[in-house]
């Protein structure tokens, strides 16, 4: 688990400080990163705040960014075998990427218990750390000059969209979401993703017979 | 930020890691729906900041752009964050500083 939280300590520092340049209290990235806990969502809800955006699309974006975690909860649940319904419940609650990599690349089953622990334990271990490092980051976030460093939101955006891009049929739907939503952006506010999000995905759909059917590898942060 | 947004938003995600390990797990998800989850991160995240780049104030679009390309570029490269970021945030500033601003 420790290489893993060193891995993420750039992007847990950076969502705290971009919590920081949207104007969240501590409170309120405290409870973000507890609540929400996924870089993605909580970087857009930083990163929509800062722009303005209403409600409705800030909310609606986090979701559909953290609509991974269906396909997670169905994967490690096939797994999880029997035990008290109170594990699931915290099972359910440290589900993110990295644990969700590891109990996927963890095929020793004959115990199902142990399994389970191994899970918990790595789930429970990254949630602490990550609360540690949002915090972290806006506290001395908070210290830096803010209107210098907002560039770097949306370069972490990239950091994380670049490498989920890998697929050819993400990257074409990543590319037309880029020009519709800059075309989009005379629309009322809310409005754009509804025209950017159809868009995008029917240029995602595949041209390959049988992609569709394919189980997608997990996904990083 | 919207204490709202974070409320709507962490409940909904409490659902999504629930759905299947607590709330349904008898039931089994078709591959199509994995397949349609995953591949709605990356479109998302670039309609976000795709706009980012693009629109707002004009003096400063051709810094904006120079740190972006970078960054596309250095995580294509190496997958790190601290990397994009930093060659990212230099390259912007530079442009930034050449263009007088």
């Amino acid at each position: 688990m420790l290489p893993i939280l060193a891995g993420l300590a750039p992007l847990g520092l950076l969502v705290g400080t971009a919590a920081a340049t949207a104007g969240g209290s501590l409170a309120q990235g405290l409870a973000s990163s507890w609540l929400v806990y996924s870089g993605s969502p909580q970087l857009a809800l930083a990163q929509l705040t800062r722009a303005g955006s209403d409600l409705a699309a800030v909310v609606l974006t986090a979701l559909l960014l953290n609509g991974r975690l269906i396909a997670y909860s169905a994967s490690v649940s096939a797994r999880w075998g029997a035990g008290p319904r109170r594990h699931r419940w915290l099972a359910a609650a440290v589900l993110v990427d990295p644990p969700y990599a590891l109990a996927m690349a963890d095929d020793d089953l004959a115990d199902r218990r142990a399994w389970r622990w191994r899970y918990l334990g790595s789930g429970l271990a990254l949630w602490v750390g990550w609360q540690v490092l949002v915090v972290l980051g806006m506290v001395v976030g908070s210290h830096l000059p803010l209107e210098r460093l907002a560039f770097a939101v949306p370069l972490v955006i990239i950091a994380i969209l670049v490498p989920l891009a890998d697929d050819p049929a993400a990257r074409r739907g990543a590319l037309v979401a880029c020009v519709a939503a800059v075309a989009a952006q005379g629309l009322p506010a809310g409005t754009a993703l509804f025209v950017v999000g159809p868009l995008a995905v029917a240029a995602a759909a595949p041209g390959r017979r049988g992609w569709w059917a394919e189980t997608p590898a997990a996904v990083p942060s | 930020m919207s204490w709202l947004a974070i409320a709507l938003i962490g409940i909904g995600s409490l659902g999504f890691r629930a759905s299947f390990l607590v709330l349904a797990p008898d039931v089994t998800i078709p591959p199509r729906a994995m397949r349609a989850l995953a591949v709605a991160a990356p479109v998302l995240l670039a309609a976000i900041t795709a706009p980012e780049i693009a629109v707002g104030d004009s003096s400063l679009l051709a810094a904006r752009i120079a740190g972006a390309a970078v960054a596309v570029a250095v995580s294509w490269r190496t997958r790190s964050i601290a990397w994009t970021v930093a060659t990212g945030l230099a390259v912007y500033w530079a442009v930034e500083l050449l263009i007088g601003r």
